[in-house]
């Protein structure tokens, strides 16, 4: 037993870490939805309010000077039943009206749900009726739940651990083949979680349906009140009628005779108070309930999908942190040139998983305290939160090969991951838009420095050409599975957590990603290489500069390769979505088509490299994957959207799995380069080209989605181009690396 | 100190200067998140506008409570006996006068409420005389004089008025306590007030409503869809039933607008009713499909007498102003007057002169919530289909058996 624990004791904590981080983020995704559900409920009965207000408004009151609108919202109050506060905003943003009795409220955002909706005078926008709701509610609900869910994973996870010794002993199977077996506990688990939150996704949906009941009842007994009896309301069937159709999520709303009621767990009945002949049923669309639970086991299921992602990334550690116990680590050896690809896999996916987990999150944080600085507005600060940190690593990464020269990796490394440790956190801390810009742009100097050193670590890191190309395909690996994960734990963090909490989330990640590094890249050996090569002087001179700008193979490969393929790549980051969101498609999709998009290129993607190494070459592979890029576009158009929209992910996945360390080792490779830079400066420049290509290619492919004709011509280009490519780029003698 | 230091270099020796900054990154970050929560509070304040008004009661400066004496034209109506329910009811909602006090108790008409005020208030913060003063009758100069004498002693600090009548009178007097005129249906007209505020008023306040009859007519048009609208009303009373503002917005909407007014000498005809009722009829034949009944038209506001002219040809009854007619038969009254809410705002501006602020310096304008009453039983003679979103807005419901 010893013995075992000692073999495997990395793997069982990466496995207890799974077990547990999927119970928490399982937890989150419900907690989001239950939210989600709840403020639908308060909308639904705000709605008797807002009604109340209109009708005002469309008289000739002004929300400014609206006497007893306080009243109208501490009956709101009442009606939601729960600890909340209601203030009404005029359009000049003035507060004109609160549920308390005291003109001052101080709320704590963390314990509370925010609703805006608006109120309108006909078509013209008066102010709006904002909702504060507590938070409490909805996790006392979900407590036994959590509870039931948390001792099912403690005695999975016991099960899991006798049946794994079980396994390993009886069968004494290798390491790598022993990580399906965490797997499949991993989706037992997923599974058991699946089914014990079910009951949760189908009263969380009920929620909804009781907003409109109360609704229909509170109005219901204001009439009664004044002496109106549902005998006096003309047409009440059809206007129940009309109620129900314009909610999905029922079927019928009926008023009936007590008498001949029986209950039934599908159908809510209110009763209307001093009313003992009638009762209004709601009954609940059981397609509606049963198309909001698949999309939550759907949403559920990619969480899962994402934690395993994460879990299996993770699963490389064990035979590093085994190999960095060894003698031969920071030698010029085989085995060692062998972990290299792994540790850039790892490492890029940990800083783009940490990355991508805040990097919208910026500008939805300025949003939500809507506060503009600089002169801006809120709306410009918050695009510009964004694109601040685009613009430092760009215009980092130009300057990153000046500073290496001078400075040791591991020393940029180090400063650079501090600066996005500290202005992570003090995006978390700050309340403040001002803050929040500067300390991006500090956030986009500490991604570029640590692309630096991971270009330094591609660009020395390897013996032979074959090895240089997998340390891009693995690298490329990471950062689209890093991708995946960012965007998927981002947006539950922010959902339960708000969006400051991605912040944190980055910081103390970036934590782990300086020890990851620190400790399993071979610094000594990288050095070494580095200072093996001959550098002499800056990374760039005038005369290489003037020969690069005027080599027409370097334009050639700029214009007909990697800009291309850098528009391929946002096929998933703006063709995709745009299409999703113009089609009406639920945003369940997206999260599949991220999913798919991530998981093909991530892990097909060096399958299919290899594959089509033995057979092809470089050009012919490149054009294989143009064209795969051009059908992954040209098929949105076709039948079967939903179809369409997740094939065109996986298309668009093994472009970018395969196309993109290619596109990288064509253009770094090409004699020009060669001869006048090292792969350091070749790997920024072909990132620097990178970053101006996603800036346009949003513009490129946004027309493509509204216009057929953008479309077809876009496509046809691509076409011409891969033709070009076959033209001018087979049997080019192109000079292969210097053994190192 | 110099052992710490010895301690830190044999760290950093044996770890490596990277790991050193690793570990004290980690202690100062959860150091931080542990002493420097985030501030994640924040504060929602209403926002003074215009009508802000004080929402804490309070006495004079030597701890004695207000004087208020109340005016209205007598006798008394039902409107008065709104303002005044809604005056009481927002001082003890602000706190002037004890929430223990049951005003649901209290009579349903002007002078039995107002005795119940005077008998249940205890008196901390306001005090109202024993009675109303009524104008307009022959005790006028009295009532004057006993005002001013009383003004003199300190005995009154503010008078509260309804209408038009007790507000000229009280300018007239030229009283220098702060009055509150709060139903005059228009006080810069009838001289209570100038245009813009001036510093000779700076003790008067006056609510003054606009286009509450242009509102009423544009909401009956909306619900009904009338292309051609008949308006029966008295020929002396056509400025303050305001039939020209009905007839500026008919025109602006471009809907054809039919009068039927009645003069001086029908009045007093003793076959008036039949005179009602044939000038109606003229008006269906002259093409309306809507009519208005204004105010003190009918006898007794028996809004029935024109009932059965109207239900035979299903043309909407509606009524310009008064319950009492929607009660005998009319189909419905959008009422803009909100008397309710002129108290409610008497009271607000009330309490902001008792913190000091002059009455002149309120703001006078207001815009009622629209009141609606309507009648179940015409509904259903006249064919009108009482659906739920319009029941839903009704305040009052009527039935005749």
């Amino acid at each position: 037993m010893k013995e075992f624990l000692n073999k495997n004791y990395v793997l069982l904590i990466i496995a207890f870490v799974a077990v547990v981080c999927l119970s928490i983020l399982s937890y989150l995704t419900v907690l989001n939805y239950s939210y989600d559900m709840e403020k639908d409920y308060v909308r639904l009965s705000n709605q008797e309010i807002i009604n109340e207000v209109e009708f005002s408004l469309e008289n000739g009151k002004k929300l400014e000077s609206y006497f007893g609108l306080s009243e109208v919202l501490e009956k709101g109050k009442k009606l939601i039943d729960s600890d909340c506060f209601l203030f009404i905003k005029s359009d000049s943003g003035k507060i004109a009206a609160m549920s308390e009795k005291t003109d001052l409220i101080n709320i704590n955002l963390s314990d509370y749900n925010e609703i805006s909706q608006p109120i309108k005078n006909g078509n013209k926008y008066e102010g709006e009726l904002v909702t504060y709701i507590s938070k409490k509610g909805v996790r006392n609900t979900l407590n036994p739940y959590l509870k039931k869910a948390a001792v099912v994973c403690i005695v999975l996870f016991i099960i899991f651990l006798i049946a794994y010794y079980a396994i390993v002993k009886r069968f004494n199977i290798a390491r790598k083949k022993t990580i399906i077996i965490v797997l499949v506990g991993i989706l037992l688990q997923g599974a058991a979680l699946t089914f014990i939150y079910a009951d949760v996704f189908a009263d969380a949906s009920a929620r909804t349906v009781e907003g409109i009941g109360k609704y229909l009842q509170v109005s219901l007994e204001t009439m009664q009140e004044k002496g109106i009896s549902i005998d006096d309301i003309s047409g009440f069937d059809e206007y129940l009628q009309n109620k129900s159709n314009e909610y999905e999520w029922i079927d019928s709303i009926e008023c009936k005779e007590a008498d001949s009621v029986q209950s039934d767990e599908n159908k809510i009945i209110i009763k209307i108070a001093d009313n003992t002949k009638d009762l209004i049923l709601v009954d609940i669309s059981d397609n509606y309930v049963r198309k909001q639970i698949l999309k939550m086991v759907l949403t559920f299921i990619a969480t899962i999908a994402i934690a395993v992602v994460f879990m299996v990334e993770m699963m490389y550690l064990p035979n590093m942190i085994a190999f960095r116990r060894s003698k031969s680590f920071n030698t010029p050896c085989n085995a060692q040139y062998i972990t290299i690809p792994s540790i850039l896999r790892v490492s890029n996916f940990l800083t783009s998983t940490f990355s991508y987990m805040c990097l919208c999150f910026s500008a939805l944080q300025i949003k939500e305290w809507n506060q503009g600085c600089f002169g801006m507005s809120p709306e410009i600060a918050s695009a510009v939160s964004i694109s601040i940190c685009s613009l430092a690593e760009a215009g980092g990464m130009i300057i990153m090969p000046f500073i290496a020269r001078k400075v040791q990796n591991r020393k940029i490394l180090v400063v650079s991951t501090v600066l996005l440790i500290v202005s992570n956190a003090l995006c978390f801390f700050t309340s403040s838009a001002a803050v929040i810009i500067i300390m991006r742009f500090f956030a986009g100097l500490g991604f570029a420095g640590n692309k630096q050193v991971s270009n330094s670590i591609i660009a020395n890191g390897y013996e032979t050409y074959e090895e240089r190309q997998t340390n891009l395909v693995q690298s490329n690996a990471g950062i689209i599975g890093g991708i995946l994960c960012g965007m998927g734990f981002g947006a539950i963090i922010a959902g339960v957590f708000g969006y400051s909490a991605t912040f944190l989330g980055a910081a103390v990640g970036c934590i782990g990603f300086l020890i990851f590094n620190l400790t399993m890249v071979p610094w000594k050996l990288i050095s070494q290489k580095q200072s093996e090569k001959e550098v002499k002087g800056s990374p760039i001179d005038r005369k290489s500069l003037k020969i690069i700008l005027t080599s027409s193979l370097v334009w050639k490969q700029t214009l007909l390769i990697v800009v291309p393929q850098y528009i391929f790549l946002m096929v998933i980051v703006s063709l995709i979505p745009g299409r999703i969101q113009s089609a009406g498609v639920d945003n369940v999709v997206l999260t599949y088509c991220n999913l798919l998009n991530g998981v093909f290129g991530l892990y097909l993607g060096v399958y299919i490299q290899k594959f089509l190494q033995k057979r092809m070459n470089q050009v012919r592979i490149l054009i294989l994957m143009f064209l795969l890029g051009i059908l992954s576009m040209i098929i949105l158009d076709g039948p079967y959207l939903i179809l369409m929209l997740l094939i065109s992910s996986i298309l668009s996945g093994i472009n970018d799995g395969v196309g993109t360390p290619l596109a990288t080792d064509i253009f770094i490779g090409n004699r020009v380069f060669m001869m006048n830079l090292d792969e350091d400066t070749s790997l920024m420049i072909y990132s620097v080209i990178g970053y101006a290509a996603m800036t346009i290619a949003p513009l490129i492919l946004e027309m493509c989605e509204k216009s057929r004709i953008w479309m077809v011509s876009t496509c046809g280009v691509f076409l011409i181009i891969c033709a070009l490519i076959g033209l001018l780029f087979t049997n080019k003698n192109k000079a292969k690396p210097k053994h190192n | 100190m110099e052992k710490l230091l010895i301690t830190v270099k044999r760290i950093i020796k044996k770890t490596g200067f990277s790991c050193f900054i690793v570990i004290a990154l980690i202690i100062l970050l959860a150091a931080g998140m542990c002493s420097c929560e985030k501030n994640e509070d924040i504060t929602i304040k209403a926002d003074k506008t215009a009508d802000y008004y004080y929402n804490e009661p309070c006495t004079k400066k030597d701890g004695t409570a207000f004087q208020i004496a109340v005016f209205d034209e007598g006798p008394p109506i039902e409107s008065s006996y709104l303002w005044l329910k809604g005056m009481v009811e927002k001082l003890q909602n602000i706190g002037y006068l004890d929430k223990n006090i049951d005003f649901s108790q209290a009579p349903d008409d002007f002078d039995g409420y107002y005795e119940y005020l005077v008998e249940h208030n205890d008196g901390k913060y306001v005090k109202f005389l024993d009675e109303p003063y009524y104008v307009g009758g022959d005790e006028d100069e009295q009532i004057g004089a006993e005002i001013t004498a009383k003004i003199k002693k300190g005995e009154i600090d503010v008078i509260a008025a309804t209408g038009t009548l007790p507000g000229v009178f009280l300018k007239e007097l030229g009283i220098e306590i702060p009055f509150l005129v709060s139903m005059a249906s228009d006080p810069v007209g009838s001289g209570i007030v100038s245009e813009k505020k001036t510093a000779e008023e700076s003790n008067i306040w006056a609510l003054i409503e606009d286009d509450a009859m242009s509102r009423q007519f544009r909401f009956y048009q909306k619900t009904f869809g009338f292309r051609h609208v008949g308006v029966l009303y008295l020929d002396e009373y056509e400025e303050i039933a305001e039939i020209t503002t009905y007839e500026e917005t008919a025109d602006d909407i471009g809907i054809e607008f039919l009068k039927a007014p009645v003069f001086e000498d029908e009045i007093s005809s003793a076959d008036y009713i039949n005179i009602l009722r044939n000038k109606v009829k003229q008006l269906v034949n002259d093409g309306m499909d809507a009519f208005i009944l204004s105010i003190a038209v009918v006898p007794d506001d028996d809004a029935s007498v024109l009932l059965d002219i109207l239900t035979k040809e299903r043309i909407p009854y509606l009524i310009s102003d008064g319950n009492a007619l929607v009660e005998t038969g009319g189909l419905m009254c959008l009422s803009c007057f909100d008397y309710e809410g002129y108290g409610n705002r008497a009271a607000m501006v009330l309490s902001n002169i008792f913190h000091g602020l002059r009455a002149g310096d309120q703001n006078r304008k207001y815009t009622s919530s629209p009141v609606m009453s309507i009648n179940l039983t015409t509904a259903q003679k006249l064919g009108y289909k009482t659906t739920f979103d319009i029941l839903q807005f009704a305040d009052k419901v009527y039935r005749n058996e």
